[in-house]
């Protein structure tokens, strides 16, 4: 077990929120097409009201900050947002698309002890990564603000959204990051608009591609361990808890909204109205939330892949249902290992033509 | 001669119940110290000596001798010295620079 696991672990007994996820701004200045957000301003919370919900987050036992929005560097009091969490010694990863770094900001960042910086990069050739954000010259800029973080001396994460536009690009994102030196991440989730608006579900890379992703040994190391079919449902597995969601994870946004989890749109409470604190320990949304064991989900209880599924119950209840499965979840299962979860193998049921498209497993 | 501990200020940490986290900002590198150590943690404020912690922190609270306690301390204060959460000083800090470190 690491030692993250073990904290995490910890932290779920005690019924601490270990990590917060605090959107300040949901405005932008870029407009992504795959973005879930209304970067509308509809009543950003202000700089005391952040600070003191930092300060609730702190004495609840909160640790792992990410800042993010939105582009947070949007916010002029961003810094001082920034500087009080570290005060308050919170561990601060910022995301950000680095637009708005120059010199001066790189160093703050430094000076202030931000951790980490997570950048937004979609693809290494411009026409791709501009056509995406919608601003010409983003890529070049976002690229300069990169090695002026770097050589501040900040750890710095690539961030890549797996999508229709640059799924032939990701392994140039690698490359350019290896360039840099710094870290990259890849992730296909692309989640519907926080309205319930699901039009940009049809930027999502499909299943047979996502199937070609996750046997690049570049990626996932072991493509056999990582491709191998799902171990037997143990009792175990079905007694644990789906994600860290509301047990160990909030989500808080810039309006007071609390979340279970960013992906998870579900309000528990408002921090304009209530305390952190009560709302953590008494909203009855996150109660239900936190009752549910992946044993009582009302599918996925049955499917082979119950136990190592990466199933998002955020985008379950997007789909209608938190006890639901996550279909973009069913297909990185099926895309991973060749093996139909239960909730494609009932769908195939009502949609007999499908059945001529099960494969076989490899 | 007397030294002072006091904490870097590149660094992240949170009480957990008896245990606190600590990550250093500059090497991400994640630590958890357990109760005693935690109490040495919380005690480095500049302002104690390494002495009187294993004294009066270590070796009342925990009722061992203060040989055992000295060593047990300084044992955690040459680890977190090397990895740069601890500051060692050979006199107090001034009220101005505490935490400031």
């Amino acid at each position: 077990m690491t030692l993250i696991e073990e904290l995490n672990g910890k932290a779920l007994r005690l019924g601490v929120p270990l990590s917060a996820h605090l959107d300040i701004t949901y405005r932008c200045n870029e407009r992504c097409e795959h973005c879930y957000l209304n970067h509308d301003d509809k009543g950003e919370m202000g700089t005391d009201e952040i600070k003191y919900l930092l300060g609730q987050l702190a004495s609840h036992g909160a640790f792992f900050l990410i800042i993010s929005g939105g582009e947070p560097l949007l916010r002029r009091d961003c810094f001082e947002i920034l500087e009080h969490a570290r005060k308050l010694l919170f561990n601060v990863k910022l995301k950000t698309n680095a637009l708005l770094i120059g010199e001066h900001e790189a160093k703050l960042l430094v000076d202030l002890g931000v951790e980490q910086v997570q950048v937004s990069v979609y693809s290494h050739r411009p026409e791709v990564h501009d056509s995406i954000t919608k601003v010409r010259g983003s890529l070049e800029r976002t690229l300069a603000a990169i090695r002026r973080v770097k050589s501040a001396g900040l750890r710095i994460t690539i961030a890549n959204v797996l999508m229709k536009q640059n799924f032939s690009d990701y392994s140039g994102v690698q490359a350019l990051a290896r360039e840099l030196g710094v870290h990259s991440t890849l992730d296909p989730t692309i989640t519907p608009k926080m309205d319930g608006n699901t039009e940009v579900l049809q930027l999502r890379a499909p299943g047979s591609k996502l199937r070609s992703v996750f046997r690049d040994n570049e990626l996932v190391g072991d493509v056999a361990e990582f491709c191998s079919p799902p171990a037997p449902v143990s009792d175990e597995m079905l007694d644990g808890i789906p994600c860290g969601a509301g047990h160990t994870s909030v989500y808080v946004s810039p309006y007071g909204d609390v979340y279970p989890c960013v992906q998870f749109p579900l309000t528990c409470g408002n921090v304009r109205v209530q305390s952190f604190r009560d709302i953590w320990q008494n909203s009855p949304q996150l109660r239900e939330v936190r009752f549910i064991r992946a044993r009582d989900l009302s599918t996925c209880s049955s499917c082979a892949h119950v136990g190592t599924c990466s199933r998002c119950p955020g985008l379950a209840y997007m789909e209608g249902n938190m006890r639901g499965p996550s279909s973009a979840d069913c297909e990185k299962a099926y895309a991973r290992t060749g093996v139909r979860s239960a909730h494609q193998l009932r769908q195939s049921k009502f949609h007999p033509d499908s059945m001529n498209l099960v494969q076989i497993s490899v | 001669m007397p030294t002072y501990i006091s904490k870097s200020r590149h660094l992240a940490s949170r009480r957990l119940d008896d245990e606190t986290i600590v990550m250093s900002v500059k090497s991400s590198t994640l630590y958890t110290l357990n109760e005693s150590a935690t109490r040495i943690w919380e005690a480095a404020d500049g302002q104690r000596s390494i002495e009187e912690i294993a004294r009066n922190v270590i070796a009342e609270e925990y009722e061992v001798d203060y040989n055992t306690a000295m060593q047990d301390t300084l044992a955690l204060v040459r680890r977190l010295e090397k990895d740069g959460l601890l500051l060692v000083h050979e006199k107090p800090l001034s009220a101005a620079d505490t935490g400031a470190a």
